[in-house]
């Protein structure tokens, strides 16, 4: 077969002729459904017969980078219309619908609209639906019933709703990936009971402030990945709780705010492990408690694991944990990695020398002991926010990040004088910065190192705090060079010395900027620090700077 | 996994330039139309595909021995992602060919039902025409210059959707 006639290999296409365009519907919407809903809606000017293919279009994935698009074309205003224009017009049914709810949406569509475009799909054929607050509000949207009655959904992502099952809801029975995040059951229903109701489950996720009362997860036999919130897991502290039996099917388990000081969640996580038999993959995201340690834990009935991946993350090198990451290396023969990411305050040196002690039941077993944050190398929008100490950091590894926010005073690592220098974050996008003290020189020098290693940067926003430091030494701003920035936020600005500097820098080296918001607490009145902001050099010609009064426009900032 | 022992069944596939195949059945059988064939047991021994050529034929064989031999799900999660790692780089070279064969590759697959390449080829299809603009899609769509809207048409399709344009 493999000789090819060389004559044959001419083409059967005749030159001048759009083949795809021919072709039947159902190939045509494979192509477009994998474009950006804005690049398969301009196929319509391609030729006349390319006029309406875009209306077979059977997916909407309205995500981030499409509210990005509208962002960038300044056109976030007409979001709902577009999705409503969108639904009416498509020909098929729409098999799959995302919806990414960012902050400026909330004032452009609301919780009757989403209903109402889940309305109109539910009764058109609706198989996938994703839901996402990415800045949630206070509210949780509540999801209009008529879900319910969806009975081909196989496929349910929300974050941050809330459900109210009807009471004729029998289920939904051919649903396979479930994940709820921050969602809430209304009334009487309970998240178990509608868990029991979605039976062929494959893939479930149940993330923070989805509180689940009840579980019985011995009926999810078909369950493939499970990814569970411990401190939601409100079952757990059910003494009458039914012992799991078996989990066949289970390869994949990720366990969130572990905490190893908890008799309770470590007995939990080892029952769950014990209960699946082919489990190659354990994730485990410790959290940090004050709690009691808890007494001894019986690891004796672990048996043989299939374990063959094990991450642990936040692990401070408790005793509960060196009992833990002992029982799985025992107990698992065929381990090829195990990669336990450390936040030990007393460096890793000793816990590396317990952890060398170990047995380990698999001869090709590795551990690799990692510090910090360096193992989500893929992180994209990172938030570290008040009393989340960050003792060291190597923000160079985390080279996709496009958002950042840091609490600057519980930035433990600035302070380190061996502190490596930031090389560059060439996807940073956004960043936001929390009490900055403009008069500590440690704080200011690493927000300037921030923004010069990223050459993208377009949205800095930073909120001074306001401190009784003596102001320090001249900073140096000569080494600037060009930013992308458009957008500036700077607040609780009180008018010192070393917050003139860097607005001047910023003004001076930004020639793409478009507006500075300044909110300013000065003391003595606005008019003075405005004499010296007029004074300033910018380089962007359409540079405008708002210097606005106090607290008047955030009123959500205390 | 050998499925090239002589003592499987073979399938011959006859194109529409009167070329030969002679193939395992596990190899025909990735095609969910010739395997519906072969179970209503309407299949002769020589199946004709009167509408592909033997160019397009012998790539889409070389695609289905490749997706039949590849190991399928395995106990060990090692053999599994080597697999995985195996047929996508195999995949990515595969789609390495000039739009005429792509097309003329959908089409056979759409006949023969073989979905994963229909899947292959629809994105390699929509991962040449990302972002770019309307002049280098036509190029890439090989679309007629005859076929192209007036002005005014153009004109009243962009104002339709206006967002999506500039």
């Amino acid at each position: 077969m493999e000789v090819v006639d060389a004559t044959s290999t001419a083409s059967q296409v005749a030159p001048e002729e759009d083949v795809i365009s021919s072709m039947p519907d159902i190939v045509i919407s494979n192509i477009l459904d994998r474009l950006p809903i804005q690049e398969a809606v301009r196929t319509g000017i391609l030729s006349k017969e390319w006029r309406y293919k875009w209306k077979i279009l059977s997916q909407l994935d309205f995500d981030m980078d499409f509210h990005r698009f509208l962002q960038d074309k300044g056109k976030e205003m007409y979001y709902k219309r577009i999705i409503s224009r969108m639904l009416l017009l498509l020909k098929g049914s729409i098999k799959k619908f995302s919806l990414c709810i960012v902050e400026e949406c909330h004032s452009v569509m609301d919780a009757e609209d989403i209903n109402n475009w889940i309305i109109f799909l539910t009764e058109n054929g609706l198989k996938q639906l994703t839901l996402i607050y990415v800045d949630p509000p206070v509210q949780r949207l509540r999801l209009t019933s008529h879900i319910f009655s969806c009975r081909e959904l196989t496929h349910m992502e929300l974050y941050h709703c809330s459900l109210h099952p009807t009471s004729d809801f029998y289920g939904f029975p051919n649903l396979v990936h479930l994940d709820l995040a921050s969602v809430w059951f209304e009334e009487t229903y309970t998240c178990g009971k509608f868990l029991s109701r979605c039976p062929n489950l494959e893939i479930l996720g149940l993330h923070f402030f989805t509180r689940v009362e009840e579980l019985e997860l011995a009926q999810l036999v078909k369950l493939r990945e499970l990814s569970l919130d411990l401190p939601y897991c409100e079952f757990l502290a059910d003494a009458k709780r039914s012992v799991l039996t078996a989990l066949p099917c289970l390869e994949k388990l990720a366990l969130y705010n572990v905490d190893f000081k908890s008799k309770i969640m470590v007995s939990f996580a080892l029952e769950l492990i014990r209960s699946s038999p082919n489990l190659r993959s354990l994730t485990i995201i410790a959290e940090r408690s004050n709690a009691v340690p808890a007494s001894e834990i019986d690891y004796s009935r672990m048996g043989q694991l299939k374990l063959q991946k094990v991450q642990l993350c936040v692990i401070t090198g408790l005793k509960q944990e060196e009992y833990f990451i002992k029982s799985l290396l025992a107990c698992s023969p065929l381990l090829k990695t195990m990669v336990i990411e450390s936040y030990s305050r007393h460096g890793e040196s000793d816990f590396a020398m317990k952890l060398l002690k170990l047995h380990r039941a698999s001869p090709i077993a590795e551990i690799d002991l990692v510090q910090g944050l360096s193992w989500c190398p893929n992180l994209e929008i990172l938030g570290l926010h008040f009393f989340t100490r960050v003792e060291e950091l190597e923000l160079a590894q985390l080279v996709k990040l496009r958002e950042l926010s840091l609490d600057l005073p519980y930035c433990e690592f600035l302070a380190d004088a061996k502190r490596s220098v930031l090389t560059a974050l060439p996807c940073l996008e956004k960043l936001a910065l929390y009490n900055v003290d403009f008069k500590s020189k440690i704080m200011v020098s690493f927000a300037l190192e921030l923004i010069q290693s990223s050459p993208n940067l377009r949205s800095l926003t930073i909120i001074a705090e306001r401190s009784n430091a003596v102001p320090a030494s001249e900073i140096d701003y000569s080494r600037m060079g060009q930013l992308k920035l458009q957008k500036v936020q700077l607040c609780v600005i009180t008018g010192l010395k070393q917050e003139e500097y860097f607005i001047k820098s910023l003004l001076a080296c930004s020639p793409l900027l478009k507006t500075m918001v300044i909110e300013s607490y000065s003391r003595h009145g606005e008019s003075d620090f405005a004499m010296k902001l007029l004074k300033l050099h910018r380089a962007s010609p359409i540079a405008e700077i708002d210097l606005v009064q106090g607290l008047s426009w955030s009123p959500l900032w205390g | 996994m050998s499925t090239s022992s002589s003592s499987s069944k073979k399938i011959v596939l006859k194109s529409a330039d009167n070329e030969t195949f002679e193939i395992d059945e596990i190899v025909a059988l990735e095609s969910q139309a010739i395997k519906n064939m072969i179970e209503d047991e309407c299949a002769d021994n020589v199946i004709p595909l009167g509408n592909i050529d033997s160019k397009t034929l012998s790539k889409i064989i070389e695609y289905c021995k490749k997706h039949a031999e590849s190991p399928k799900k395995d106990d060990n999660a090692d053999i599994d992602e080597k697999a995985v790692e195996d047929l996508k780089s195999f995949d990515a070279e595969f789609a390495k060919v000039d739009m005429p064969l792509i097309q003329d590759i959908l089409m056979a697959a759409n006949f023969l039902n073989i979905d994963n390449l229909i899947g292959l080829m629809c994105r390699t299809i929509a991962d040449r025409i990302k972002g770019k603009t309307p002049e280098e899609i036509r190029k890439i769509l090989n679309i007629n210059k005859n076929d192209l809207l007036s002005p005014e048409q153009e004109a009243k399709a962009r104002e339709e959707n206006s967002w999506a344009f500039d």
